[in-house]
């Protein structure tokens, strides 16, 4: 198959997650996931509330443990990770985009922008000169100085995602990304991701309960009660919007 | 080092998102450093003061005294026995006194009726005090012998009794235990601008005139022999060595074999007693002081551990962009830190201030001294590092998607 040839960046295999362990109402909230992304692939996980979309989406961005289970990230073991290696794996390996934005508030968009950077220990010069050209790339460069609380939702996303770019991340991990918006700034905003896709050739994991924005990537995997029930390809976007 | 440079630069800017409550915060750390400061500052300075004000009236004196009468078979020294010391004196030692007291006297002039002090002694007396005569000159041992009626009179007193220093051979009246006699002026000693709080230790007196004991005892009939003289010393230095001279003088004279039958206290002696006092006085209200600066980095603890809680979210979003434990404990570490040191920066100024303030009022030069200094801004820094690590850890160690959650 096509797929063989490819690299994988994210390999699931068997990822379990069960909360209130060990009490009469432990819950199993992920049965076994099998789930491999291979590079430059865009992919979207949809779902039910309900249904563990955000506990893998978690998982995936290492920001929790699972219960068992193996999960390798671009050559990288996740599962026998330190603490400390993890949130080397945060910075360098992955970008969120969550749906609420997350940008730290009373610091102006260029330095939200900078911030994995200077995680990540890059000089001053070189943070503020890429987190310019990402500010253009998503379309801001005329709002560089402007705090959280002056941009619209669909602006605060912009800015987040080009968060997400800064270290140039194996992986970007959007967690309903568009929730937040308007269908006119959720457009926009996929756009964004096409864009990065097409022209970086970025591997994206969109999760999504949009059936619509889930079309337009290149897999789509349906979840339900904690099991993948579905995966097909999708229908792609057009490069014409 | 640009690293802490980033770390502090960030916190400056999270602590200005909150100017009140960072003030409020630093109030605490102010008010506990300026205390501290002010305390030791004003504290040195009022020894200093009091040292200087004792020494002026003490120093170059030693009580000699009988410890055993039974051992040094004699009861109280006699005229003969103060005229003994002072004839064979020898080297730094001017002589000795009788260990007589100031007494109240009144003293008529033309201008009226005063209230005055008199003080009475040997020639020897003209160096216990620190002031200088500056015009005229001492009794002598011939007018001492024969009861001159003669006086020293102070600057002060003159320009009271008479309204000009210009008083050497003037006539006065004084009263002394109910008795009348003229006494005339041969010299002026300085009346040196004195401290309120100093003169009040010391019982120093302005308005003072001296005579010889002789005159006192004979002509206004108030003698009284005591087993106590005081030794006037021409250098401290030699104070103990005089000391001894004079023991071993009285040795002999008195043909006293055992030890034990006199002793001496110096000035030295004393001062150290006050200075061991002032010490502790000192050290109190320094102690006061820590605990105010001790309230104060309780108070950095409590801000920053609301901090943390209402920055939990903001904690889970940096640790989400790869912030490691270590990059948020330092981040939390630098607001606590930079909000002790600001604060102790401003507490020394404060403190400085308030002290040569307060040093002024009691009229005393303020002991700065760079050690105390160095010891509060060391303290301050240690309390706000102190105080700042356990709500540094508490916000490192949030798991990620908790914080994250956090509403």
């Amino acid at each position: 198959m096509e797929n063989e040839s490819r690299k994988p960046i994210i390999h699931l295999t068997d990822i379990r997650k069960n909360f209130f362990i060990g009490t009469p109402n432990e819950l199993k909230v992920l049965k076994g996931i099998n789930l491999t992304v291979y590079e430059g692939e865009f992919v979207a996980v949809v779902g039910a509330s309900g249904s563990g979309k955000s506990t893998l989406m978690n998982i995936i961005g290492a920001l929790d443990r699972p219960t068992s289970g193996g999960y390798v990230l671009d050559d990288v073991d996740v599962i026998s990770a330190k603490d400390s290696e993890l949130s080397g794996i945060r910075n360098k390996k992955i970008g969120f985009v969550f749906q609420t934005y997350n940008l730290i508030a009373k610091t102006n968009a260029l330095r939200n922008v900078e911030m994995p950077m200077l995680y990540a220990g890059v000089g001053r010069k070189e943070r503020t000169q890429r987190a310019e050209e990402l500010m253009e790339l998503v379309g801001m460069g005329d709002r560089m100085k402007h705090l959280p609380e002056e941009l619209s939702g669909g602006q605060k996303q912009r800015v987040a995602i080009a968060r997400a770019m800064a270290n140039d991340p194996a992986i970007i991990l959007a967690d309903e990304p568009t929730g937040a918006l308007d269908s006119e700034t959720g457009r926009l905003v996929m756009d964004i991701f096409h864009k990065l896709h097409k022209e970086q050739g970025k591997t994206i994991v969109l999760i999504t309960h949009s059936p619509e924005l889930a079309e337009e990537t290149e897999r789509l995997i349906t979840l339900k009660d904690g099991e993948i029930v579905g995966e097909r390809e999708g229908h792609g976007h057009d490069d014409a919007v | 080092m640009s690293r802490l440079l980033e770390y502090l630069k960030v916190a400056l800017a999270n602590l200005k998102t909150n100017k009140k409550r960072t003030f409020l915060t630093m109030l605490g750390i102010i008010i506990g450093i300026s205390s501290v400061i002010m305390i030791l500052a004003a504290g040195g300075g009022a020894k200093n003061m009091i040292n200087e004000e004792l020494n002026s009236v003490f120093s170059g004196m030693i009580y000699f005294y009988i410890e055993d009468t039974g051992k040094a078979n004699m009861k109280y020294f006699t005229e003969d026995d103060i005229r003994y010391i002072c004839d064979n004196a020898g080297d730094h030692l001017y002589g000795a006194t009788q260990n007589s007291s100031t007494l109240p006297a009144k003293a008529n002039t033309i201008r009226g009726n005063y209230d005055i002090y008199v003080d009475s002694g040997t020639p020897a007396k003209e160096h216990q005090s620190t002031d200088k005569i500056v015009k005229g000159r001492y009794f002598n041992f011939s007018e001492y012998n024969s009861a001159a009626p003669v006086c020293i009179i102070t600057e002060a007193l003159a320009k009271k009794l008479f309204g000009t220093t210009d008083v050497l051979g003037k006539n006065f009246e004084i009263n002394v235990n109910d008795t009348s006699n003229e006494v005339t002026i041969i010299g002026i000693r300085e009346t040196k601008q004195s401290n309120g709080l100093g003169a009040a230790l010391t019982g120093k007196q302005t308005d003072l005139i001296e005579i010889p004991y002789s005159v006192m005892e004979r002509k206004f009939g108030f003698g009284e022999y005591e087993s106590e003289v005081i030794l006037i010393l021409a250098d401290n230095e030699y104070s103990l060595e005089c000391s001894e001279r004079v023991q071993k003088l009285f040795e002999a004279k008195h043909n006293v074999r055992e030890t034990g039958a006199f002793g001496i206290e110096s000035w030295t002696d004393a001062a150290k007693q006050y200075d061991a006092i002032l010490n502790i006085i000192t050290l109190f209200v320094a102690v006061v002081a820590g605990i105010a600066l001790l309230v104060g980095g309780i108070g950095v603890m409590n801000i920053m551990l609301v901090s943390v809680t209402e920055r939990t979210r903001e904690i889970g979003i940096r640790k989400s962009l790869g912030a490691k434990t270590k990059a948020i404990k330092r981040q939390f570490m630098a607001e606590a830190g930079l909000i002790t040191l600001i604060g102790g920066l401003i507490g020394i100024t404060t403190g400085l201030l308030l002290g040569k303030i307060i040093c002024m009022a009691i009229g005393a030069k303020p002991a700065f001294s760079i050690l105390s200094i160095l010891i509060a801004s060391a303290f301050s820094c240690g309390i706000g590092l102190f105080f700042g690590i356990y709500p540094a850890k508490k916000a490192a160690m949030l798991n990620p998607i908790d914080a994250l959650r956090h509403e």
